[in-house]
């Protein structure tokens, strides 16, 4: 909502108040003050009178016009169309400083001297008016030719942007902020000084107005008549300072009048109308206004047809309202255009609308002095009943959170133009603004009252509660998450957050479910973001890949993150990609690190997870590696898959060597460990160097020996190698612990376990003593 | 007995020092060779001459050992000497990582508010009208509601644009008293230098027996917080609009990189706008079945908190697992 400091003084005398105070005293009331600029047109820039225009003799689109400033007269050579038609204009005199630092000098166009500037609105740095030059009138005070025009009053101006809230309709008017601070000043609001109307044809000759039963909006009519309708300055002037949509001068009229007073005002041609208006519902149930075509639907757009034409001798006022909640469902029911006026009517236009009609035959008797008002007014007229709240003041106060004195709320109430319908100790009732369609229930007085006593004013106090036990499932989750996060940055891992969308393409492309098309987006943002993601890993592998541009060589990245199902539920995942050489480069490798292998990785993730054992798995997406790919067990539960990116894909993504491990965070099972009893007698490692086939992987091997004697407590693989000799066998050597819980062992009975770990060996796996 | 002791004190190894105490004590050495022509010397001499040799014995084995230990010593030394490496090139390559600036910013907000005993609550990403807009006073025809920020999907649910719905989940699963956080991920269609279609809040929610929950007890935790994060800040409450919340108030802080006086961060105000609050709206406690309860509820981003404490500048950068930007959290 655009306001000005000069623009407001029209309603309340704010003359004697410094521009920071009044953008203080609306911060401080809820209306945000979202930009403020001055008004600052340059030195040397003077009202001008153009005493005569001809044609360039060299250039057919230049004039050489001679403009009186006052103590001289100056050639200047002009390019706009309009300053044939012009009188008093804006010259840049030589010397001038515009906008752009654009310093203006004597200069020869085609041949012909030219000693200044005729200005366009733009070029002194004012909103855009109209093509080309501006054209000045008396709308901004007594025309001096020679004054500059920064002396006028009207260009001493601040233009204050407030950003509204959705709530206040009733604020997107020049009135409605001017009450504002009549509330917040306790200053009163100026009443419009109105001359008496003498003219002596009634509306009723040429305008009959019929509506049907069931209209829901107040409508009043109201009409003129004038031959070459041209706005005055100031009002084309301060219209472009809000808007640059509104091209036609009618139009553009009516929206001053609505911006001014806030009642929603249209102006048609009369030529579309035969003498007779029809209000009635249309074929979607707007009221709208009609003669046989369609003139308007109210509160919502106005038909092109009914806009004044160039030749319009009559015009039509109307002033309008339409109950906001009632506009803005039947909007939501049956979609329909609209212009300018919707945004107004849909949040609350001011409901007194013969605001309206005084404020346009104000403008009409001092600003348009051609223009002949026709006596009386047409009008729908529907009494809006006015809201009653029952104010306790226990509960305000329990509410704020403090008492305050009743004298002050019943002012600022007062102030705001709520009535006070009763009062007593307890309590008071009090009567709601019609303009005030925000106003409800005791919350909205509340608020009332606490942004007009200033919230700075309220005393901070802790709240007094009740003790109780908050631990639940979801603080579980979070400190689970944390830690495992935790621990991944002590290994090294970045932690990464990436977008839950992910491109659909790629998740087929690499294989991955996607969310079925009857649950998908339908509005995605980007063609690279229109599905849910359903793995971590295409989002992570890009963020390597572009980790990679930058020059990173060793790259090391977490996420956890929701993921989807195809089904559309939701999952956490944990991720991590291990990417590039093993270490960053450093004086010991030679700045030669080698490249990540599977056992950093599986280190780095025991150091995270704990304790947990790989078992080999087929690839089950385009992104695994068919012979490096693994579940990683806990306690015999799958939490996640660990896998070297496949061949193929990693030189597609011009990536390096990359490992991925996607943990399914629930099914990591973090509760206490529980400690066993342990031996005190001497431990003996023992190497079995055995050979077996080739194709047998250590996890059927470690199966094979789940039954030893309990003496071996645990064992590991420590060396294996294949080569030509060993054909299609391998050579395998296990370190096994063996430890009684009873005694220290003999060599003799050590040997007696290690046969039987052979015997075992042998029987299950065929393997043999190497 | 001069030139052994002269011999000691010269010997230059550890070799060295072992045969001078060979050719001394050994069983053919000076001292077993002295003790025998002892035997040959009248009796009246043995005495004072076995005297005299037991003393130049126990000297000069003493000197020998004190001139081991030196040998000794400077061995080590020597060793130590080679093992000397030029510590300066040993300057750590490999650190570790780093948890993402919002994320950990996330972790600093929970952590007050865990502190002050509220639960954390969590809820779905996928949700529907009622819960994103009917339940939080914003009917369908509501002018506040922006049809072009919601993510929707073909069954007609939508990516939640608050985290405000669980609240409303929270409050159906429970009764009061409620005291409780939802921190979480949330989406808007807007994808510009200033907006990512996804981004983070944390909200709070307080809800008591009706009477018992202030506007004055809003402002108490909020100030508090603020300071918490940012340090000794002014905070100021500007009345607004929320259809949720009724009064509503939006929260500034001084801003923290020009302390009030006008920067381009504050856009010359010296304010930053860091949180939205409020008294629960009556309509938001009816969509629940609430009755003669007050409650208030405030939420923030937190992309905003983070950029704000990290002097981070590119929004967008935060979701980029760029290691240019993370490392520098490590």
């Amino acid at each position: 909502m655009i306001v000005t400091q000069k623009w407001l003084q029209e309603w309340i005398d704010i003359s004697d108040i410094k521009i920071e105070k009044i953008v203080e005293i609306f911060n401080t009331i809820g209306l945000e003050v979202a930009e403020i600029q001055k008004i600052d047109i340059p030195p040397n820039v003077v009202v001008g009178k153009v005493l005569s225009c001809q044609k360039h003799p060299n250039a057919d689109k230049l004039n050489v016009c001679s403009v009186d400033v006052g103590d001289e007269e100056l050639q200047i050579v002009c390019g706009a169309t309009n300053v044939v038609n012009a009188e008093y204009v804006a010259v840049a005199k030589v010397g001038a400083v515009l906008p752009g630092d654009f310093t203006i000098k004597p200069a020869k166009l085609r041949g012909v001297e030219s000693f200044g500037m005729i200005c366009s609105s733009t070029e002194i740095g004012l909103p855009k008016m109209e093509n080309g030059i501006m054209i000045l009138d008396e709308s901004i005070g007594e025309l001096e030719v020679g004054k500059e025009l920064r002396e006028y009053e009207i260009f001493q101006d601040y233009v204050i942007d407030i950003e509204l809230t959705a709530n206040r309709g009733d604020c997107l008017s020049i009135l409605g902020i001017a009450r504002e601070l009549s509330a917040a000043l306790q200053r009163s609001l100026k009443n419009l000084v109105l001359e008496e109307e003498h003219s002596t044809i009634g509306i009723g000759r040429i305008l009959h107005i019929e509506a049907q039963k069931d209209i829901e909006s107040m409508l009043m009519y109201k009409a003129f008549s004038s031959k070459d309708f041209k706005l005055p300055f100031l009002i084309r002037y301060r219209v472009a300072l809000v808007t640059d949509e509104i091209k036609n001068s009618a139009e553009q009229l009516a929206f001053y009048v609505t911006h001014s007073t806030g009642v929603i005002t249209r102006i048609y041609g009369y030529q579309f109308f035969h003498k007779q208006i029809h209000v009635k519902k249309d074929e979607l149930g707007y009221d709208a206004v009609f003669d046989d075509e369609k003139a308007s639907i109210v509160g919502v757009y106005q038909c092109d047809a009914s806009k004044p034409k160039e030749d319009e001798e009559i015009y039509i006022v109307e002033c309008s309202y339409i109950d906001p909640q009632t506009i803005a469902k039947k909007m939501f029911e049956h979609p329909q255009k609209s212009d300018w006026v919707y945004y107004r009517s849909s949040r609350g236009s001011e409901p007194r609308i013969s605001l309206g009609i005084d404020y346009i035959k104000k403008v009409l008797q001092t600003l348009l002095k051609g223009a002949t008002l026709y006596s009386g007014m047409q009008e729908i007229i529907k009494e809006v009943p006015a809201k009653s709240i029952k104010v306790e003041f226990q509960s305000l106060y329990a509410l704020i959170g403090q008492p305050i004195a009743k004298n002050d709320i019943v002012e600022i109430l007062k102030s705001l133009g709520f009535e006070i319908t009763n009062f007593s100790d307890d309590l008071m009732v009090i009567q709601v603004p019609l303009f005030r369609h925000d106003i409800e229930n005791l919350q909205d007085v509340a608020e009332e009252v606490v942004r007009m006593y200033g919230i700075d004013n309220i005393d901070a106090v802790p709240l007094c509660f009740v003790e109780q036990n908050r631990i639940n499932q979801a603080y579980a989750e979070y400190k689970k998450e944390r830690m495992l996060r935790e621990f991944a940055i002590a290994n090294g891992y970045f932690e990464s957050v990436s977008y839950i969308f992910t491109s659909k393409e790629i998740l087929q492309k690499y294989g991955f479910g996607v969310v079925k098309k009857e649950m998908d987006l339908i509005n995605p943002i980007t063609k690279e973001m229109d599905t849910l993601r359903t793995s971590l890993v295409p989002n992570l592998l890009e963020q390597v890949s572009s980790n990679i541009k930058n020059g990173k060589k060793h790259i090391k990245l977490f996420e956890i993150g929701t993921i989807f199902t195809a089904e559309r539920e939701e999952k956490k995942s944990l991720c991590f990609v291990f990417s590039g050489t093993k270490q960053p480069e450093n004086i010991i490798n030679k700045a030669k690190p080698p490249l990540v292998q599977l056992q950093d990785i599986v280190e780095d993730l025991a150091k995270i997870l704990g304790d947990f054992e790989l078992e080999s798995i087929p690839a089950s997406n385009a992104l695994m590696h068919p012979y490096q790919s693994a579940a990683i067990m806990k306690s015999g539960t799958r939490v996640g898959k660990l896998y070297k990116l496949h061949t193929q894909k990693q030189k597609e993504l011009e990536l390096p060597t990359t490992y991925i491990a996607e943990i399914d965070i629930e099914a990591l099972d973090l509760t206490y460990p529980k400690a066993k009893p342990y031996s005190v007698y001497q431990l003996s490692l023992k190497d079995l160097s055995i050979v077996v086939d080739k194709d047998i992987p250590f996890s059927t091997i470690k199966n094979a020996l789940q039954e030893l004697p309990k003496e071996v407590k645990r064992f590991y693989p420590i060396d294996v190698y294949e080569d030509e000799k060993l054909g299609n066998k391998k050579s395998l050597t296990i370190r096994f612990a063996i430890q009684s819980d009873e005694k220290t062992l003999t060599e003799e009975e050590i040997g007696k376990i290690l046969e039987e770990i052979l015997r075992v060996l042998q029987e299950k796996v065929g393997a043999s003593l190497r | 007995m001069k030139s052994w002791v002269e011999k000691i004190t010269q010997a230059l190894s550890l070799e060295e020092l072992e045969e001078i105490r060979i050719e001394l004590f050994g069983k053919k050495g000076y001292f077993a060779r002295e003790f025998e022509n002892l035997k040959k010397l009248p009796n009246s001499q043995k005495p004072k001459v076995a005297k005299e040799l037991n003393i130049a014995k126990s000297s000069l084995y003493k000197q020998i050992q004190t001139k081991k230990d030196e040998l000794l010593e400077q061995e080590i030394q020597k060793k130590l000497a080679q093992e000397k490496l030029d510590v300066s090139l040993y300057a750590p390559r490999v650190y570790k990582g780093a948890l993402h600036p919002v994320r950990y910013t996330m972790d600093k907000i929970i952590d007050y508010f865990l502190s002050l005993n509220y639960a954390i609550e969590t809820g779905p990403l996928v949700e529907d009208d009622f819960y994103n807009f009917e339940a939080l006073n914003l009917p369908k025809y509501h002018p506040a509601r922006d049809m072009q920020d919601t993510f929707y999907f073909a069954d007609n649910k939508l990516l939640r644009t608050h985290t405000s719905p669980v609240q409303i989940r929270t409050m159906q699963k429970q009764r009061p008293p409620i005291r409780m956080i939802s921190p979480g991920t949330v989406f808007r269609r807007d994808f510009d230098l200033t907006h990512t279609p996804m981004f983070h809040q944390v909200e709070g929610l307080v809800v008591e027996e009706e009477g018992k929950v202030s506007f004055a007890n809003l402002k108490w935790i909020l100030q508090d917080f603020l300071r918490y994060m940012f340090g000794d800040v002014e905070v100021r409450f500007r009345p607004s609009f929320f259809p949720f919340t009724e009064p509503s108030a939006e929260v500034d802080i001084s801003c923290i990189f020009c302390e009030g006086e006008g920067c381009r961060v504050c856009s010359q105000t010296g304010w930053l706008e860091v949180l939205g609050c409020g008294m629960v709206d009556p309509n938001v406690f009816k969509a629940v079945g609430y009755e003669n309860v007050s409650g208030f509820a405030f939420g923030l981003g937190v992309e905003r908190f983070a950029m704000l404490l990290h002097k981070i500048g590119d929004l967008r950068s935060l979701f980029e697992g760029d290691l240019r930007l993370l490392e520098q959290f490590r």
